[in-house]
């Protein structure tokens, strides 16, 4: 880069300048006002830009007069139809064809409100007065279009790139409800958005972060349900971030989040469209990123983790008991090795005595005390899974098999570890698939392995008291000032509809009240009301 | 952003009160009951309730003149300062004596259930400093963890009083009715200590967000505690027979034992119980941890509570770790009730002068 941004604090911007001075040579240093002449608005253009192949710089003249002009774009992000078409084509011979038909020639002064009024046939005009803004332009896929003798730059709507379509989101998969994702780009997202909420309170505001990734990241949120404060917190905390490039939308969770000491998931992330605007309906704010395929939904507490879109789209009885299966898959995922080790080292006799039989008898061979044993195979387990995750499918169900079947079973018969810790291996790691949000049921699966050790030295009393300190722990977390724990801890009864089970659509009259929504009633919808209460 | 959820609710309250009371007392409440009052022990218990919930009334009420200051603040306002200071002081006492009590009676239950070779130092601790993480926290998350935790110990206690229904026998209880009043007032004095805990009132009604209503949720604060171990008594001696619970070491736990595991998948009920017992007393222990570092920290007239939580620490392990054994632990724990009585007593004649001289504010919202 020719043009080097010192750093915003003063104290240190002078020591780098004592320190190392900018390294570029005088002739390249260029000023960032816009000139009236065109070439030397081009000459700053290509100052920066002529290293770079894919720019293009496209001089030609225009109308009868022969007033020179130029076109840059970058190749590859534009649609060159339309420019052709639609901006070439009208400068290059209609303006021309104008001027004869009229018999006079326009006045010099006049012709760039004629260019961006009769000329180019864009939707989206816009005009840049500095080079900085025409760069950000150009480089996120708009044409520039220079005029001679103006010192500002038309800029002209020509974007067009490869995307990848509209898929059904793969790590959210549902049976019943709409298939569509969001993809990598903005505004086919932010549409996706739209076409779900036509109301026209549905607010996309959009802020630039990255000093060099100029990423744009968009939040929504409904204007008149989402509690000013939120708005205003998400706004302040995206606005703090600062750093050169943003890649995913979960980087934006990393600086924004309350708590970074923790490792549960503080932000929803989703893929779905209609699960973000449900959300946006609660009072929440969804947070999009270009480039990202996913949305953040703030603010998040940890019951939402163990919603799936398609409890809504369920009857109530069978999606409260997927519901109600979800939550005991959780404590089953997390408790079942520790309480397996505390039973079988401290306490057989709260088993049955026929089981307490039977699992002495498959223990007699194994040589390892529980503790090491469940220890080796849910450390396998997680090699397995991980091994798995990033093979190409085909592949990674191969790795299932030879794991899962032929490594389980051979354990087995070479007498390393018993036929039931195989099974508590294996109810563990199904238990652990069935939480919808993956950060969560990492989140959740990890936490066994404290509780192992807890138990080992413990026993029962070990695992409680871990968690009881896992609760103290989740109480502390709050989530853009939400209590983690809500509705259980801060008790609101009025959201338990929506909780353990979830009741029928006809009694869900209400928002739920954790996000502090400005109307609380889901059937009388108000126009704009920026008041907070 | 604005905590707006940092206030203690009206049903955070409840749940602070009913589960600093409810605790490990639980354990040994039908022995005392069934010793002092016989088969009668059940209505000595309820009468204890009933008295009790009076006592918090006058507590609350007391609680509610001075919504923005805690005892240690209003109570020199009524009776001066020194006065004060030294009630303040016994308040600061009870309350770490109350802590080792529960610490001692919960970590020997433990012990004898789950742990034998386990030594009941390293029971203590870890309990201790689990309590500890949860007051460094604030009043705020120990509302919190009162509301996860207190369903699940009241569910599991109605849970062992249905099942155990199955070996109940009414006919134990009949010889109640030919006892008169004053063997069940006798007992009285000696069940109150599993009452206590509602002195939470005193001291976390400054942070409540709707201070006009502590008396009322204070009182569906208690109400859960006073059928439940009124049933327990009921129950424990219905099943067992008077003898057999006065003498049994943790009647309750006894109780449990009889049960058959519905379907019979585990085979001790009484650790099934134990478990969640456990959840109980962490947060009577939190409670009174909480209790006893604010204290401190008023008496000496300083802010902030959180190091005096750690200074505290070591006072509570020693007091814990001081009986010798299960008889010193009922007398130490007798003379802490004790205490706890005069207190009371104390503070009902602190709402009486208050009453008097006209201090605090005015209770025109009375009823409510």
């Amino acid at each position: 880069m020719k043009y080097v941004e010192g750093s915003p604090n003063p104290k240190n911007r002078k020591k780098m300048e004592e320190n190392n001075p900018p390294k570029l040579k005088s002739e390249e240093q260029v000023d960032l006002t816009l000139d009236k002449e065109i070439g030397k608005n081009l000459e700053k253009f290509k100052a920066f830009l002529k290293d770079s192949s894919d720019v293009v710089f496209r001089e030609f003249s225009l109308g009868t007069q022969s007033i020179p002009c130029a076109l840059v774009y970058v190749d590859g992000l534009v649609n060159v139809t339309v420019i052709n078409e639609q901006i070439l084509k009208p400068m290059m011979h209609q303006i021309a064809l104008l001027e004869t038909n009229l018999n006079q020639p326009i006045q010099p002064d006049r012709i760039f409100e004629i260019v961006k009024l009769h000329a180019l046939a864009v939707g989206e005009i816009k005009e840049a007065k500095t080079l900085d803004d025409a760069f950000l332009y150009v480089l996120s896929g708009e044409v520039a279009v220079i005029i001679d003798g103006f010192d500002k730059i038309l800029i002209a709507n020509a974007r067009g790139w490869p995307q990848r379509s509209i898929q059904e989101p793969p790590s959210e998969v549902v049976i019943r409800g709409p298939r569509e994702g969001f993809t990598e780009t903005l505004r086919v997202n932010t549409a996706l958005l739209r076409r779900k909420i036509k109301d026209p309170n549905l607010v996309i505001k959009s802020v630039q972060i990255g000093r060099r990734s100029k990423t744009d990241v968009a939040y929504a949120y409904i204007k008149g349900v989402a509690s000013q404060e939120l708005v205003e917190e998400v706004e302040r905390r995206l606005n703090q971030i600062d750093v050169d490039i943003f890649l995913d939308s979960s980087q934006i969770e990393q600086y924004i989040q309350d708590n970074y000491l923790t490792y549960f998931p503080q932000i929803e992330v989703t893929e779905r469209p209609d699960k973000t605007a449900a959300s946006l309906a609660e009072g929440r704010v969804a947070i999009l990123m270009d480039n990202s395929p996913y949305a953040l939904i703030v603010p998040a507490t940890f019951y939402q983790f163990f919603q799936s879109p398609e409890d809504y789209y369920e009857r109530w009885i069978l999606a409260s008991f997927i519901r109600l299966l979800r939550w005991s898959g959780a404590v089953l995922a997390s408790l079942t090795p520790a309480i397996y080790v505390a039973i079988v080292s401290f306490h057989p006799g709260f088993i049955p005595t026929n089981l307490v039989i039977s699992v002495a008898a498959a223990r007699a061979t194994v040589p390892f005390p529980a503790f090491v044993e469940a220890l080796l195979m849910e450390l396998t387990f997680e090699l397995l899974r991980e091994a798995g995750a990033r093979l190409p499918r085909a592949i990674g169900q191969t790795i299932g098999i030879v794991g899962g079947l032929i490594i389980g079973d051979a354990a087995v018969r070479a007498g390393i570890t018993s036929p039931i810790m195989v099974i508590v291996v294996a109810i563990t790691a199904i238990a652990s698939f069935i939480i919808p949000s993956y950060s969560a049921a990492l989140a959740i699966r990890l936490i066994r392995f404290p509780f192992i050790v807890l138990a080992a030295v413990f026993g029962i009393y070990g695992v409680i008291l871990g968690f009881i300190i896992l609760n103290v722990h989740l109480v502390t977390i709050k989530s853009f000032g939400v209590s983690y724990m809500t509705p259980q801890a801060p008790m609101r009864y009025q959201d338990w509809k929506d909780f353990f089970i979830r009741l029928p659509t006809q009694i869900m009259k209400r928002r739920p009240t954790s996000t502090y929504p400005i109307d609380i009633d889901r059937r009388q919808q108000d126009p704009v009301k920026e008041e907070v209460r | 952003m604005k905590e707006r959820s940092d206030w203690l609710s009206n049903i955070q309250i409840t749940f602070m009160v009913s589960s600093a009371i409810i605790g490990v007392t639980v354990l040994t409440l039908p022995r005392t009951a069934a010793e002092l009052a016989k088969a009668g022990g059940f209505i000595a218990t309820f009468i204890t309730g009933a008295l009790m919930a009076l006592v918090l009334v006058i507590v609350a009420l007391l609680a509610r003149r001075f919504p923005n200051d805690t005892i240690m603040e209003y109570s020199r306002k009524i009776i001066g300062l020194i006065p004060a200071k030294i009630l303040g002081f016994i308040f600061f006492f009870y309350f770490i004596s109350v802590v080792s009590v529960i610490l001692r009676l919960f970590c020997d239950a433990v012990k004898v259930l789950l742990l034998k070779n386990t030594p009941l130092e390293v029971l203590i601790i870890t309990f201790l400093f689990a309590a500890v993480y949860l007051c460094l926290n604030g009043v705020s998350s120990l509302a919190k963890i009162c509301e996860l935790f207190e369903p699940l110990v009241i569910g599991t206690m109605l849970l062992v009083i249905v099942l155990s229904l199955e070996n109940f026998n009414f006919e134990e209880l009949l010889p109640a009715f030919k006892q008169n009043i004053s063997q069940w007032l006798y007992a009285v004095p000696h069940l109150t200590i599993s009452y206590l805990g509602f002195e939470v009132l005193l001291f976390i009604t400054p942070y409540a967000q709707d201070t006009s209503k502590v008396v009322k949720y204070g009182l569906w604060g208690i109400l859960p505690s006073i059928f439940i171990y009124s049933l327990f008594v009921a129950v424990a001696v219905g099943t067992a027979g008077v003898e057999a619970v006065a003498r049994s070491l943790y009647p309750t736990l006894q109780l449990a034992r009889y049960i058959k595991f519905p379907g019979g998948f585990a085979e001790r009920f009484d650790i099934f119980f134990m478990i969640f017992l456990m959840l109980g007393a962490y947060t009577t222990v939190s409670s009174y941890l909480y209790l006893s570092s604010v204290s401190i920290t008023k008496l000496l007239g300083l802010r902030n509570y959180k190091p005096f939580i750690l200074l505290i620490v070591p006072i509570i392990y020693v007091l814990a770790l001081l009986p010798q054994n299960i008889k010193e632990i009922n007398v130490f724990s007798q003379y802490v009730s004790y205490i706890g009585l005069a207190l009371l007593a104390a503070v009902i004649v602190l709402y009486v002068l208050a009453v008097i001289l006209k201090k605090g504010e005015s209770l025109e919202n009375e009823g409510k």
